[in-house]
């Protein structure tokens, strides 16, 4: 067994990964804001906000819909089919993955990640 | 024994850190070959096994004896926990799984001294390096810290009744036995590094090949059984998406049980034909640095916003890139010193050999490791090298994991084919091949109709029916664990498919007392029972048998969370998976509402509009807010009193109705609040109603049985080495 066929085969690997990564979308999910979130619509981005609970949590068949606020930018509506989260009622804030549809000006979630505030209570 | 006791546990931990200091010098000067410096090192040893037993013992004792002034306790337990977990609630932060990693690695060293290994100084003065580590990571973040310590509002001397509570998701059966497992491959991986640098360090590498062996197999065995219990905890409990989730938490384990898996075939091959032994020696280190970077990306909340686990930066962050940067620095010097001097014999044979196949599996699975690595650390890497910070989703790890797993599958049989030395007819392989299309199909027809799970359901019926028949046969005794391991794999993968893509879900919505049914399942919300801890009710009618079920629902105050249980039925064909979403009572539903401002709503056979805000006294230390509604037409004006931080509802009466309305919850700041009104007598109230997610996932008990089959073929291997080992001596 030579070198160059380990070399050959490893650069054979890589690019069959990097090929199969080419042909599947939605393989990142940048980190952006709101209002970068509305301009990119339809790409898969992530997004953080606080859960707005003034908001109703409503739910309909296969989806739940909730609201969550950034700083200084509107609001945002976001949609999830799947399972929702533990903990989600308590949430501080909430990481949320998946793409903005601007014709319905909502976010569809495929993955909501909860961040809960600390632990600690004072004691009553 | 009181806090101000001298006995305090972060004494200890800083007296430990002393000696195992002390104990380094000593091994040090026993480098020259000197048996009292290296006696006097091993006493040494000895006390700091002392000490640090001595400190999990008082950290066991405070959750046993309910000291909750320690902020680690109070944090991690409470009264209410049963023996078992108050136990594991040891584990159940960073700082005690620190400790017990440490105590675990400091066993270890133990057996490694009883053993008498001639590189004893070597391997010990690395596990003590690795000690002193854990020890400043402790003794810098003690788990005996006091609760006044940590918190600035909490007068000094202060004893909780009770502490906060464990996390309700902690508290399960997995939890106790997942973490100590884990720990302990964690652990392991110092010494094959101990063995590597010994290895370089006396330009000497065969000598002590059995050795690392036995250590490597333990490692792995015991790092992949702790990944394969996260699994099933991760399965019992919500949110987690199943039993694996590419998070990086579980992502973190695999990659160095990846490499550790690759070192495991290379020692083979090193073994039987004196081959890769400069990749051994780079996989040893790069195993143990892995296993410290992992420990990293899950402790030093680097990951904090990408990841399903609520990390908080502790400020460990440069202590770990130390460490890290220590070790490569230790492994890179050594490596390229004796790069040219180690003897490695070219790995000398055709191009489908035994040998070559197992070198192209071990570039496969180091590969995948890399990718694995790449995508996990994309969150820092992107924070390098791009404008967005940026994460990679599951469809990374997914799409990978596809060319990956079929080369795997492909270069098991390849190897085992070629491994034997029988030579097999062409029409044998024509047989297995047809048999394994056509049982490939019949697993997934009319389940799917995606291609990959036909290829995979292919491949590993390939591997399963091959092993079979060749452990039916006359297949040497050695070659039986890599059998059973490689069928496990090849089980594993064929549970993966079914439960990926044969696998249905649905939200259902259901009202107590109505039966909905579907996909042969028929469910009724019987109702709510209210206890301490609430659950939901059900009937479950499943082809013919009823049964009731109920599932925990509820609030958890201590740790500020719901706390949703799903009701797992596990069957031959399938498992059924039922997640309570949402519980929403009827009466909720037709006295509570949220209403904006200018907004009409009809609630409770009333109309309620909004008007406006009033406030009062909003200079005085108690300001109250106002909501003007029009009841019905006529004004009524329920408010909210805050006073010291704390609001009171302050109810209206609505006129000529004998009923009342109130405040829940007000924002100004949106104009928006919700607003509650006492039903009136002989009013409809809807029923209650419940939201469901109910999966069918099919085949699941695959995934367990593969790694089971894993986990069994690596014992066997270990087992078998320590008789052969005995059996030399």
């Amino acid at each position: 067994m030579k070198n160059r066929n380990i070399i050959f085969f490893t650069i054979g690997i890589l690019l069959l990964v990097a090929a199969v990564l080419l042909l599947s979308d939605d393989v990142l999910s940048p980190y952006v804001s709101f209002d970068q979130a509305r301009q990119k619509k339809g790409s898969y981005v992530q997004i953080i906000g606080k859960l707005d609970r003034s908001k109703p949590v409503e739910y309909s068949k296969g989806s739940y819909t909730f609201t969550i606020a950034e700083k200084d930018s509107m609001a945002m509506r976001v949609a999830h089919a799947g399972p929702k989260p533990l903990n989600f009622e308590h949430a501080d804030q909430v990481v949320i993955l998946g793409r903005y549809d601007a014709s319905l000006d909502i976010f569809n979630a495929d993955k909501v990640l909860v961040k809960c505030p600390s632990k600690y209570k004072k004691e009553q | 024994m009181g806090y101000e006791s001298i006995l305090n546990g972060t004494t200890l931990l800083v007296v430990a850190l002393l000696v195992s200091f002390i104990s380094l010098i000593f091994l040090a000067r026993s480098a020259s070959g000197n048996q009292f410096a290296l006696v006097t090192s091993r006493q040494l040893y000895y006390l700091t096994t002392i000490l640090i037993v001595l400190t999990v013992i008082l950290l066991l004792g405070a959750f046993l004896n309910h000291q909750y002034y320690y902020a680690y306790v109070y944090n991690n337990s409470d009264r209410g926990l049963s023996l078992v977990y108050r136990i594991a609630a040891f584990w159940a932060g960073k700082e005690g799984s620190f400790l017990l990693w440490l105590f675990i690695l400091n066993i270890l060293g133990i057996f490694v001294i009883r053993s008498g290994d001639e590189n004893e100084n070597i391997l010990i003065s690395i596990v003590m390096i690795t000690q002193i580590f854990i020890l400043l990571l402790l003794v810098v973040d003690s788990p005996f810290k006091y609760i006044w310590d940590v918190y600035a509002d909490v007068e000094k001397g202060f004893r909780p009744a009770d502490g906060a509570g464990m996390n309700p998701l902690l508290a399960d059966p997995w939890m106790v036995a997942h973490p100590p497992v884990l720990f302990l491959g964690y652990a392991s991986a110092t010494i094959p590094f101990g063995y590597a640098v010994a290895a370089m360090l006396k330009n000497e590498y065969s000598a002590m090949i059995e050795r690392e062996y036995s250590w490597v197999l333990f490692s792995m065995l015991s790092l992949g059984i702790g990944i394969f219990l996260g699994g099933y905890w991760a399965y019992t409990v919500l949110g987690w998406g199943g039993y694996w989730g590419w998070d990086p938490v579980e992502n973190s384990s695999l990659i160095p049980w990846l490499v550790v898996v690759a070192l495991m075939h290379g020692m083979l091959l090193q073994k039987r034909k004196g081959a890769l032994v400069k990749t051994n020696l780079a996989l040893s280190c790069v195993y143990f640095i892995l296993v410290l970077y992992s420990a990293f990306l899950t402790r030093s909340g680097v990951l904090a916003d990408f990841s399903v686990h609520s990390f908080a930066d502790y400020g460990l962050t440069g202590y770990f890139l130390t460490f890290i940067v220590f070790y490569m620095f230790i492994s890179l010097f050594l490596f390229f010193r004796r790069f040219r001097q180690v003897p490695s014999k070219p790995v000398n044979s055709g191009p489908f050999s035994w040998q070559t196949v197992t070198v192209y599996g071990i570039i496969v699975i180091l590969c995948y490791a890399l990718f694995i690595l790449v995508g996990t650390s994309m969150p820092i890497l992107s924070g390098i090298f791009m404008k967005n910070r940026s994460a990679v989703t599951t469809g990374f790890y997914n799409g990978i994991s596809v060319p990956f797993g079929l080369l795997i599958l492909g270069l098991m049989v390849a190897s085992s084919v070629r491994g034997t030395g029988r030579s097999l007819t062409k029409n044998y392989w024509i047989m297995i091949a047809a048999a394994s299309v056509f049982a490939g199909v019949l697993f997934n027809v009319f389940k799917t109709s995606s291609p990959v799970a036909y290829l995979f359901g292919a491949a590993s019926f390939f591997v399963i029916i091959y092993y079979m028949m060749d452990l039916a046969g006359k297949s040497p005794s050695a070659a039986v664990p890599s059998r059973i391991t490689h069928m496990g794999a090849a089980v594993l993968v064929l549970g993966v498919i079914a439960s990926g893509f044969h696998s249905t879900a649905g939200t259902w919505e259901l009202e107590k007392g109505r039966e909905e049914s579907g996909g042969g399942l028929a469910v009724t919300f019987t109702g709510i029972r209210n206890a301490e801890k609430s659950s939901l009710e059900f009937m479950l009618r499943n082809r013919g048998r009823e049964k009731s079920i109920a599932t925990a629902y509820y609030y958890d105050g201590r740790t500020n969370s719901m706390y949703r249980e799903p009701y797992i039925s596990c069957g031959l064909m399938e498992d059924l998976y039922i997640t309570p979403q949402q519980y929403i009572p009827g009466l909720e539903s037709v006295t509570t509402s949220m209403v904006r401002k200018g907004q009409k709503i009809s609630l409770g056979g009333l109309d309620i509009l909004f008007e406006d805000f009033m406030t009062r006294h909003m200079t005085s230390s108690e300001p109250e807010i106002y909501a003007v509604l029009r009841v019905n037409g006529r004004k009524v004006m329920p408010g909210m009193k805050i006073s010291s931080g704390e609001s009171s509802p302050i109810k209206a009466v609505i006129p000529g109705t004998g009923r009342w309305v109130s405040l829940l919850e007000v924002d100004a700041g949106k104009k928006i609040i919700v607003v509650h009104v006492s039903p009136s007598k002989g009013m409809k109230i809807p029923p209650d109603r419940v939201i469901l997610d109910v999966s069918h996932k099919r085949l699941i008990w695959l995934v367990w049985l593969g790694t089971i089959l894993i986990s069994a073929g690596a014992f066997i291997a270990l087992v078998m080495k320590g008789r052969a080992g005995r059996q030399k001596k």
